[in-house]
């Protein structure tokens, strides 16, 4: 017995060495009998600590457990709010800085506040209409903003989303950074992790990406939640796990005259890697790169058929594809740039019908060649992409076939599950054009 | 009380009176929220049991710093919250009562080793003792500290 006691006295003498801490807690682990001595001790060396206790940091905190008389919860309350004073003046003070607008990217601002890149930000109310954005708060906290998007800059610890999605970065620096949503808020401890507010406001879906949060409803519920988890705040309180959703289409196109132009006739869809259809639509060339184990990888196959044409006089040739929303998965778990790649095949003879394509019956990029290659901003929502290559243009005319069939990948992955999906029309949608093939002889 | 809670999961003084504001903070958010007594004592305890483990994560990137492992600070935070109440009654009681009953070189003792700037073995020779047979007395000090404490609480 003599041992332990030597330990746990040391142990309040804070001389312990590494090894004895480890026997010490070995020991404690191992016997509730030792353990309730050193409660026991503990709560002497607890009460005698703050009695004692000359030499000690200035940020003493209020000593309330020493107090002689019965504290009640409201004193203790006030002894809290007295401790942080400081603090409390300080998230209060509106005239100060608390974050600056670290990046713009297409972004669209309505707000009192300046909305040009490296602005100062005070308290205040900020709208993002378009685009993506990031505020670095001056804790060191960043929240990236995926537009429509609203929020309140509350102090350099606290924010409040009020529509949108964002992705909330919390350095060491500003561990207890607080992101309120209209149904309650979270508690960062130093994490990543993602936030959807969804039907005005009445329910905020969390994610965490990295670390761990807490969550805390007005009713007092609190979750803590771990990494990779998901929950949701709504009137009810919290519940853990998450569905996530959002967004609608939109059109453009371009007229050029003596321009020769074949569209998609049937032949244009997308594949998923897992044969799940469910998550295909025909209106969209959908396409996404997911190394995860239930792979959601999806790919567009679509070909142009004209045997009225020569392509070996082809003079010069460029494929159209409309980028349009097609609402699946959070663009702000995407990289800022996204890389695509275009492959060709002369003719694909392998399945007559396209309907319902499966992943294995498809023509693979192996056999095709590489005849394009393009970047999308994350934060880009619709447009038109054009690809014109020296390498389309020698593959048309090499192969002079009847029929030409081309592969879209993306070669960038998401950086967290539920990525956005990119889509492009297809020549279904009901409002852009399809894939489109433009040549001039 | 919280305070108490978190002092004992927690070698070093100071890293407790950090991880303590850190719940301070959590806390304060919610002040204009509490409608029971009860209902915040189980969440605040939530809160200082949770803050705890996470400083306990932290630590363990620095090498240097001393602490249980994150299974004895459970196990503990566990027992410790059911006797929290008791313990609170305790402590009023060393301070009120049981502290006047120690002799006076006990008291001198007892005090001097909450001054960081005495080494042990300095202490321990002014007391004509040695190093393990002062612990060995600090222990039984504080011992009958809690003895009488107990007593004292229990008789309230």
């Amino acid at each position: 017995m003599k041992k332990e006691e030597e330990l746990i006295t040391r142990y309040f003498n804070q001389d312990l060495s590494k090894d004895e801490m480890e026997e010490l807690d070995q020991l404690l682990g191992k016997s509730a009998n030792l353990r309730e001595k050193f409660y026991d001790q503990a709560n002497v060396n607890t009460a005698l600590e703050t009695e004692f206790s000359s030499n000690l940091p200035d940020k003493k905190l209020v000593s309330f457990e020493s107090r002689p008389s019965k504290i009640s919860l409201l004193a203790f309350a006030a002894s809290l709010l007295l401790s942080i004073g400081i603090i409390g003046y300080s998230l209060y003070n509106e005239e100060e800085t608390i974050a600056t607008l670290l990046s713009n990217e297409n972004a669209a601002w309505e707000s009192s506040l300046p909305t040009s890149e490296g602005s100062k930000l005070t308290v205040g109310l900020m709208s993002l209409k378009s685009g993506v954005a990031t505020i670095r708060f001056s804790s060191g906290a960043e929240v990236v903003l995926e537009a429509p998007a609203e929020i309140e800059l509350q102090s350099a610890m606290q924010g409040k989303l009020l529509k949108g999605n964002a992705v909330v970065h919390v350095p060491e620096s500003a561990h207890g950074f607080t992101l309120a949503t209209p149904t309650g808020y979270a508690v960062d401890h130093g994490t990543a992790f993602g936030v959807s507010i969804m039907e005005d406001g009445k329910i905020s879906d969390f994610k965490v990406l990295e670390g761990e949060i807490s969550l805390h409803s007005p009713k007092g519920d609190s979750l803590f939640l771990l990494e990779n988890e998901a929950a949701t705040l709504n009137d009810h309180g919290i519940s853990k796990k998450i569905i996530l959703n959002t967004e609608q289409p939109f059109q453009i196109l371009e007229k050029e005259d003596e321009v020769f132009r074949i569209q998609t006739a049937g032949k244009c869809q997308s594949i998923i890697r897992n044969d799940e259809i469910a998550y295909l639509d025909q209106d969209y060339l959908m396409v996404k790169l997911d190394t995860g184990s239930n792979p959601y990888e999806r790919r567009a196959l679509f070909n142009f058929k004209d045997d009225q044409v020569d392509w070996s006089k082809t003079r010069s040739a460029r494929l159209r594809l409309n980028l349009v929303p097609c609402g699946v998965g959070h663009r702000v778990y995407l990289p800022k740039i996204n890389r695509f790649k275009l492959y060709a095949l002369a003719g694909f003879t392998g399945v007559e019908s396209w309907g319902d394509l499966k992943w294995g019956e498809a023509p693979t990029t192996d056999t095709a060649t590489l005849v394009g290659q393009f970047e999308i901003p994350r934060s880009q929502e619709r447009g038109s992409i054009t690809i014109e290559s020296n390498e389309l243009l020698d593959f048309l005319k090499v192969n002079n076939a009847v029929e030409y069939t081309f592969i879209l990948t993306r070669e960038t992955t998401e950086t967290r599950g539920s990525g956005m999906v990119h889509a492009f029309a297809s020549d279904s949608h009901p409002e852009s054009s399809g894939p489109t093939l433009e040549l001039s002889f | 009380m919280l305070h108490a809670y978190v002092r004992q999961l927690i070698y070093r003084r100071e890293d407790a009176l950090d991880v303590m504001q850190k719940i301070a903070v959590v806390l304060w958010k919610k002040l204009d929220q509490l409608d029971s007594d009860d209902a915040f004592r189980k969440w605040s305890f939530g809160v200082a049991r949770f803050e705890v483990l996470a400083w306990r994560r932290d630590c363990a990137r620095e090498k240097e710093r001393l602490a249980f492992s994150t299974e004895t600070i459970e196990l503990m935070a566990e027992e410790l919250d059911l006797q929290s109440e008791q313990l609170d009654l305790e402590r009023e009681a060393i301070l009120q009562h049981c502290l006047n009953k120690l002799n006076k070189d006990q008291r001198t003792a007892l005090q001097e080793t909450y001054d960081n700037d005495t080494e042990t073995h300095i202490l321990a020779r002014s007391f004509g003792k040695s190093v393990t047979g002062f612990y060995q007395w600090i222990y039984r000090i504080r011992q009958n500290l809690a003895k009488c404490a107990r007593e004292m609480a229990n008789a309230a």
